[in-house]
């Protein structure tokens, strides 16, 4: 009895997580460079009655048992690195990656995160930044008074001075690699850290390395949420927390019921 | 006590217990791999009630058992790369501290050595009883036979088995089974595909499961009523006896 209505109330905290986690996809179906994040469940303990295959007398053998499972749990919310859809923007500052790899920033503490934004802006100095102000690793910086910026698909980063014709060349993009993105640990401002779990960063020139990814000038990458699937997730989600609601309901009565016996 | 509310009584029982199985498979709706389970009556017929009840209604019934529905669950379209669902019969082989668990459930992770592991961090086992190492920085394609291939080379068969007799198959949480003595060893289940980008769904019928809480939950109330109405015959019966006496 205690038992359904504790595998019920675990239901209704998963499904209550699972749309915590649906909103704040949904918040971010606009972000540039964000990715999705789907939790993920797992059924919690069995309580084991009757052992499987325990013998019920000297010939037989009880074949399944009877094993009482206590309900679920969420076990993770992984992040999904699926590119997202190209959004054309004129801005020759802003950069895709085809490709599985990331953008290296220092960020303000001086230690190094990966991004998938990569809408930049040149700070006063001419360093190329992220739209926080912080500066790409390697740093690139450009002459306030450089014309026509290209980024190249290899990451090469060339301008023209006025009345120059020769364009020179102001640095590379690196890119990093991971073993296993969806171990990365959000930071939030679009920015990742690596984990235990992702793996150390391998840093290679874009268009490089298997997979890295080559550079695209004057698009950005918009977010992989989809909307349609997130609001069917939300359906389902809220579908299913009712259902366990139900089943409290359903154990409450039936203690009721019980309860009534006694007081007859 | 009498038959009735002994017999009602134990049914009572076997209603609750399986109310436990129901809300532990909505619980699990959402848990992917999982699949559902159903409870298994039986009559009991002891001893002891066959000279109380004098073989007449000597038969109780009780939850006996569980048996679990290996219906296939929906393939969900995820994307990613690392997310593999069998379809049809067969279990993916990890390799626990514990020994080997079998799982549904395809979230797979590459781990900082390349190890390929599932998302618990146990190593996905290949067909000879291995883990199965990557490049890890690079992609890697799973074929429908199992064949992980990276950069169109081979690098391992992940291992798809299956048991003579799944039904003693015992749930040890986490969405892993465990196999024991009745089940069976392993055999390479050949009929299985293997679907990458995809995860399957849990098997939990809501439409159904909301039936049987209904049935559930009236079948309960029916018990209790008849176990009042078993005492309330015992005791009209002991006023109406004791009024003949006085």
């Amino acid at each position: 009895m205690i038992r359904a209505l504790f595998s019920a109330a675990s239901g209704m905290t998963a499904q209550q997580l699972n749309v915590d986690n649906i909103a704040h996809n949904l918040a971010n179906a606009n972000t540039a460079g964000y990715k999705t994040r789907r939790a993920q469940f797992q059924d919690l303990l069995y309580q084991s009655m009757i052992q499987p295959g325990a013998s019920a007398g000297q010939q037989t053998s009880i074949p399944t048992g009877l094993q009482l499972g206590l309900g679920t749990r969420a076990s993770s919310n992984e992040i999904l690195f699926t590119q997202g859809n190209f959004a054309a923007t004129e801005n020759p500052m802003d950069v895709v990656i085809q490709g599985r790899g990331f953008f290296q920033v220092r960020t303000t503490n001086g230690e190094l995160a990966y991004t998938r934004a990569g809408s930049f802006h040149t700070d006063r100095d001419g360093n190329m930044v992220t739209s926080d102000g912080d500066p790409l690793e390697p740093q690139i910086t450009i002459p306030s008074d450089a014309q026509s910026i290209t980024i190249a698909p290899d990451g090469t980063v060339s301008y023209k001075q006025p009345n120059q014709t020769a364009s020179q060349i102001a640095g590379q993009l690196q890119l990093a690699l991971f073993a296993n993105p969806a171990g990365l640990d959000g930071l939030g401002k679009n920015l990742y850290k690596p984990t235990d779990a992702s793996g150390d960063p391998q840093v290679g020139q874009p268009g490089g390395q298997e997979g890295i990814g080559a550079l695209l000038q004057g698009y950005t990458e918009q977010s992989n949420v989809s909307v349609v699937e997130e609001f069917i997730n939300l359906i389902v989600s809220q579908r299913a927390y009712e259902a366990n609601s139900k089943v409290v309901k359903a154990a409450d009565e039936m203690y009721q019921q019980v309860n009534n016996l006694s007081t007859r | 006590m009498d038959k009735l509310s002994i017999l009602a009584a134990s049914g009572l029982r076997g209603r609750l217990e399986a109310l436990d199985v129901l809300a532990n498979n909505l619980a699990n709706s959402a848990t992917s791999g999982f699949k559902a389970d159903n409870e298994l009556y039986s009559t009991y017929a002891g001893e002891a009630s066959e000279s109380m009840m004098g073989g007449v209604m000597s038969a109780l019934p009780d939850v006996k058992g569980r048996w679990t529905n290996f219906q296939q669950g929906t393939l969900e379209l995820t994307g990613n790369p690392q997310d593999v669902a069998i379809a049809g019969q067969g279990f993916f082989t990890v390799k626990s501290p514990t020994g080997p668990l079998y799982s549904r459930d395809g979230h797979m992770k590459v781990a900082k050595d390349g190890s390929l592991t599932n998302a618990d961090g146990y190593p996905m086992l290949d067909s000879s009883g291995k883990g199965i190492t990557l490049v890890a920085s690079q992609a890697f394609e799973v074929a429908t036979n199992g064949q992980v291939r990276q950069g169109g080379q081979a690098v391992g068969q992940l291992a798809v088995v299956k048991f003579d007799k799944p039904d003693a198959l015992e749930k040890t949480g986490y969405s892993y089974f465990k196999a024991n003595e009745t089940t069976g060893k392993p055999v390479p289940a050949t009929d299985a595909d293997i679907h990458q980008g995809k995860i399957e769904a849990s098997n939990v019928a809501p439409a159904e499961s909301a039936v049987r809480l209904v049935s559930l939950m009236r079948q309960a109330e029916f018990l209790q009523r008849a176990i009042t109405m078993g005492a309330d015959m015992s005791k009209r019966a002991i006023e109406d006896v004791g009024r003949v006496g006085s």
